[in-house]
């Protein structure tokens, strides 16, 4: 609960601004783009059957299996880069015993790191990319973890969902400043969650898994917010 | 670059969300010249008016703590330079369990590629590890076929 106020209250634009400019958000939505020609136009809803599709189009092993041992729960997915002395092509695990939607989520934040390397080609970056569900609030200092986070953003809420969602419900509307999400908007965030997602924050009896869903949706909606406001895309 | 001081953020802060010296007291329950003594650096703000600073102002209260007690940082790194209880002790508990390497058949090689792993300092449990080797195992014998 503390994690989900701690983001309430994280202006996502000042970590926007520092981690990522307009020209590389803007070519990794082209990136993005060229593996979903309906980013940002359309909502995005992967199917199982995809995930295999895409990794094979973009030369990426891929691991899709649960991992529920231990707090394997915890670990929603990762990247391991390639490398000369081990993996010829990259490596994209996701944790599938989560609900269709996150494994979503995930395998689209793990293409978001494939997509990304070229944006920040020259700098070092560490051989394995961990997705852990309770460690959103470090995204936003991590512009690696914020890039593929990004992908995410576009791909749930395509920009007239976000327009319609986040520039007539928020107080703000949208000045560049999005910090908190107004209860209008946090109740069509999940309409639309329920009706494109069939995520129902109600109805899984899992309360505890529910919260990590709950600080997923808010981190999501409050970037994709954040874009609108500073890049009006 | 000359990092900024608490009073600077503070005040950054305040003016990017269009708040006068007195709405920010009015908020956080001082008086106005509170603020601007605050703002000037000529006052350290109390823990509770931190917290509360950092609740209006939409700021972590941690980094605001280190602003305002500079003294506080070098003994808060070293406790940040020590690794964390719990992936150190996965890390040991993995490297300890003699048969599960054995029955794994993980190579010197291997346990080199884990220890680069590890050093992220995000795996919290033994079992991450062998699930970790597993994936990249499975992806190398399909690069080799």
């Amino acid at each position: 609960m503390r994690d989900i106020e701690r983001l309430m209250r994280r202006d996502y634009v000042r970590a926007l601004r520092r981690w990522l400019g307009y020209r590389e958000l803007r070519s990794l939505v082209s990136a993005g783009a060229k593996v979903w020609p309906q980013l940002n136009h359309e909502r995005i809803r992967l199917k199982r059957s995809e995930l295999a599709d895409i990794s094979g189009r973009l030369s990426v092993h891929l691991s899709a299996r649960p991992h529920r041992e231990a707090d394997g729960m915890a670990l929603r997915g990762f990247y391991v880069r390639k490398s000369e002395s081990a993996l010829k092509r990259p490596l994209i695990y996701v944790n599938t015993a989560h609900h269709p939607a996150a494994v979503g989520a995930t395998f689209c934040h793990e293409v978001g790191h494939h997509l990304a390397a070229r944006l920040f080609a020259g700098k070092k970056m560490e051989p394995v990319n961990f997705f852990y569900d309770a460690a959103y609030a470090t995204h936003l200092d991590d512009p690696v973890e914020l890039a593929a986070d990004v992908l995410v953003s576009l791909a749930a809420y395509p920009e007239p969902i976000a327009r319609r969602i986040f520039a007539k419900s928020c107080s703000g509307g949208l000045v560049a400043r999005a910090q908190h999400l107004s209860a209008e908007a946090v109740t069509q965030i999940c309409n639309h969650l329920k009706r494109g997602y069939r995520v129902d924050f109600t109805r899984s009896g899992q309360p505890r898994r529910d919260l990590t869903y709950l600080a997923g949706m808010v981190h999501f909606a409050k970037l994709r917010w954040g874009i609108l406001a500073e890049y009006d895309l | 670059m000359k990092k900024k001081t608490l009073g600077e953020v503070l005040k950054e802060r305040r003016e990017a969300m269009d708040l006068t010296q007195r709405e920010l007291a009015a908020k956080l329950g001082v008086k106005a010249s509170h603020v601007a003594y605050l703002e000037n650096g000529r006052r350290r703000p109390s823990l509770s008016l931190l917290r509360r600073l950092g609740d209006v102002l939409g700021l972590e209260t941690e980094p605001l703590f280190l602003l305002a007690h500079p003294e506080a940082k070098a003994l808060l790194c070293k406790r940040e330079a020590a690794p964390s209880k719990r992936p150190e002790n996965a890390w040991r508990k993995f490297l300890g369990d003699h048969a599960l390497l054995a029955r794994n058949k993980i190579t010197p090689r291997e346990l080199r590629v884990l220890r680069q792993v590890n050093m992220l300092g995000r795996v919290s449990s033994p079992r991450h590890f062998l699930f970790i080797l597993n994936s990249i195992r499975q992806a190398v014998e399909e690069d080799s076929i």
